[in-house]
């Protein structure tokens, strides 16, 4: 994976102007302690206090798109950040007591820090609700980042025994049946051979797009291996799971792929197979599920 | 006895592999994955340039150094699949034409393994026959350790990928694995199918001999010979046709029949004993164990093929005790000749 740039490199300057002026500020009214004064154990712990809450600032800055949940959220730790840092030069700036002010460069930005913390939270919290929404078809309540898949924007083969777990016991709880598809592309070796890799990936890029456009909210797509995808079907009966196959392949067959570089026009179909979940375990219902496909790869005629 | 072995194949720190061949293509995988060239590259004293000039060839340690690199950094399970995909006809000069024009399976088996210096530099495919089956193994050829389940996973992908293409159908193969059943055996399904067994004493494919012969679309019998002879030409060329460890094993193979020692090998590669120790260790390897792979690979053939007994093959190796000799089978294979030959 690429690193991702830092986009949003305004907050760091705005930090550093701040800090660098009130550090001027202290030392213009203040003096500097001779070394033997200086109290170590607090010049430590309140220095890595500074450089915990900047690692918090440039992880938020590098993960996150720009925004208002960020915009709120960094200016609250952008606050934390020069708040505490003025705690840390104060250990070797010493101001006359008479000064009441130099307290507020330290305590004042600490409330507005919290209040504008607990806003970007609140935003985040709403934020993400909409954001599963969106995700629905692909995680179905259970996240697992490590577990996505590195092509495409669905979970992988490792996610997807996770999620058959928690559906297993889902549907014997409820009494639901469990219907599961894999759906896999015909000769799709040759289509890598013929167009390059390149293309390959952004043709299993787009017929997962395109598989996702054709299920229901309550069905799961995960990416197996490969061109195999297999989707999990709540509450689905064999009925439904066939039309549901027959649908999907359709869908594919009909999908007008052009390529990228010479715009020729790219034929796919796909073979599908389908299992209910009966008293097996994960493991096994998977194995079923491509031995079936293993069989209907060798005997089903392609769908057009 | 006179020296055998007139000059030694190519090492783990030889430069004997053409930059432009096989580890271009990797290179070309890893970065249409968004890989950082310059991570890609780290301690492999190459930089992109050397895969566009062609003039320096790189040595195996090179090459493996760029697949540890590619694995780490993309940390996807499929490009070992993918990378295999992509390897074989290839564009390895007149041995991918000859490939290319293979007229049926036995012949391409046959170029595979014969101009396995080109087209497989990391490890030797080797193969035998009895009257069902076809078994085409895998050896390692330079001392693989860390990348050894990659290189297999790419090479029996690549070898599948290419007779699917050029056959234009699927073939009722079994695979067998010499290692535990990975984290991400899905991707196995996707490419091997479901007749995989791990845990096994070879990485192997089992073909059914019927597969062997019938003629491939893409066959030319013309072309695919004069592909031949200019591939000869290219293998003269090459450092050596072998590895040194390819050459070793040939060499036990051939005198497994025989009581076998470290001086008496040593003797016939021209080589002192400590320099052959020396040399094996390089490549993370002993005599022992190499003489053991050998009794191991030929108790197995004998088995398979001459459908010899244990006490037969006790004899054939050498080794006067049946007790001594399932002792040593046990240590060769993790399991007693009875067990294993009972399956």
């Amino acid at each position: 994976m690429k690193k991702r740039p830092f986009l949003q490199t305004s907050y760091f300057y705005g930090l550093a102007t701040a800090i660098v002026s009130g550090t001027l500020i202290l030392r213009a009214r203040g003096d500097v302690k001779p070394i033997s004064e200086v109290n170590w154990l607090d010049v430590m712990s309140e220095g890595g206090m500074v450089i915990l809450a900047f690692f918090w600032l440039a992880l938020l800055l590098r993960s996150r798109p720009a925004g208002r949940v960020t915009r709120l959220l960094a200016f609250g730790l952008c606050a934390i950040v020069f708040s505490w840092s003025m705690d840390f030069m104060d250990e070797f700036i010493r101001m006359p007591s008479t000064l009441i002010w130099h307290n507020w460069l330290e305590s004042m930005p600490i409330p507005i820090a919290l209040i504008l913390l607990s806003i970007g939270i609140y935003h985040w919290h709403q934020e993400e609700i909409a954001i599963s929404a969106q995700m629905v078809k692909r995680e179905r309540y259970f996240r697992e980042h490590r577990l996505f898949d590195k092509l495409m924007p669905v979970g992988g083969g490792a996610y997807l025994k996770k999620q058959l777990k928690l559906s297993l016991a889902e549907s014997k709880k409820n009494q639901q049946p469990l219907a599961l598809i894999a759906i896999d592309l015909d000769d799709f070796n040759v289509i890598n051979r013929l167009y390059g890799i390149k293309e390959g990936d952004h043709i299993l890029q787009l017929v997962c797009q395109l598989l996702l456009l054709n299920l229901r909210d309550k069905d799961l797509i995960c990416r197996l291996a490969g061109d195999r995808f297999v989707i999990l079907l709540h509450d689905t009966d064999e009925a439904e799971a066939k039309q549901l196959s027959q649908d999907l392949q359709h869908a594919v067959a009909s999908f007008a792929y052009r390529t990228q570089e010479s715009q020729q026009r790219v034929y796919l179909t796909a073979t599908t197979a389908i299992t209910m979940a009966k008293r097996d375990d994960s493991d096994s219902l998977i194995k079923r599920l491509n031995q079936l496909l293993s069989q209907r790869k060798q005997t089903a005629a392609p769908v057009i | 006895m006179a020296k055998l072995v007139k000059t030694l194949g190519y090492e783990l720190d030889t430069p004997c592999i053409t930059p432009h061949y096989q580890p271009a293509v990797l290179v070309e995988l890893a970065l249409s994955r968004d890989v950082s060239e310059y991570h890609l590259l780290k301690g492999t004293r190459l930089q992109l340039g050397d895969f566009e000039q062609a003039e320096e060839r790189i040595s195996p340690d090179q090459y493996l150094t760029l697949i540890k690199n590619c694995q780490k950094l993309t940390d996807a399970d499929d490009i070992s699949f993918l990378y295999g995909q992509r390897l074989f006809p290839g564009f390895y000069g007149s041995v991918s034409q000859a490939l290319q024009q293979a007229n049926n399976l036995r012949q391409a088996i046959t170029i595979l393994c014969e101009y396995h210096a080109i087209l497989s530099p990391l490890f030797t495919p080797r193969y035998y026959e009895n009257d069902d089956e076809l078994f085409l193994y895998w050896v390692d050829s330079t001392g693989s350790i860390e990348q050894h389940r990659f290189i297999i996973e790419s090479y029996m992908s690549a070898f599948v990928s290419m007779v699917a293409w050029l056959a234009g159908e699927k073939m009722p193969w079994q695979f067998e694995f010499s290692y535990d059943e990975p984290e991400y055996v899905e991707q196995y399904w996707v490419n091997f199918g479901q007749a995989i067994r791990f845990n096994q004493q070879m990485n192997r494919i089992r073909l059914p001999r019927y597969c062997l012969d019938t003629p491939w679309p893409n066959a030319s019998k013309f072309g695919m010979q004069g592909a031949l002879k200019e591939s000869d030409k290219q293998l003269s060329e090459e450092y050596s046709p072998y590895s040194f460890l390819d050459q070793i094993y040939s060499y036990l193979q051939s005198h497994i029949d025989e009581p076998l020692n470290l001086d008496k090998v040593s003797f016939s590669f021209g080589l002192s004993p400590a320099s052959m120790k020396r040399k094996l260790k390089k490549h993370q390897t002993s005599f022992q164990q190499q003489l053991d792979l050998v009794r191991k690979h030929t108790a197995i053939y004998l088995y398979e093929v001459k459908q010899m007994n244990s006490q037969e093959i006790a004899e054939y190796l050498c080794f006067n005790d049946m007790n001594n000799f399932r002792r040593a089978f046990k240590r060769w294979t993790g399991s007693s000749p009875y067990h294993l030959f009972a399956q």
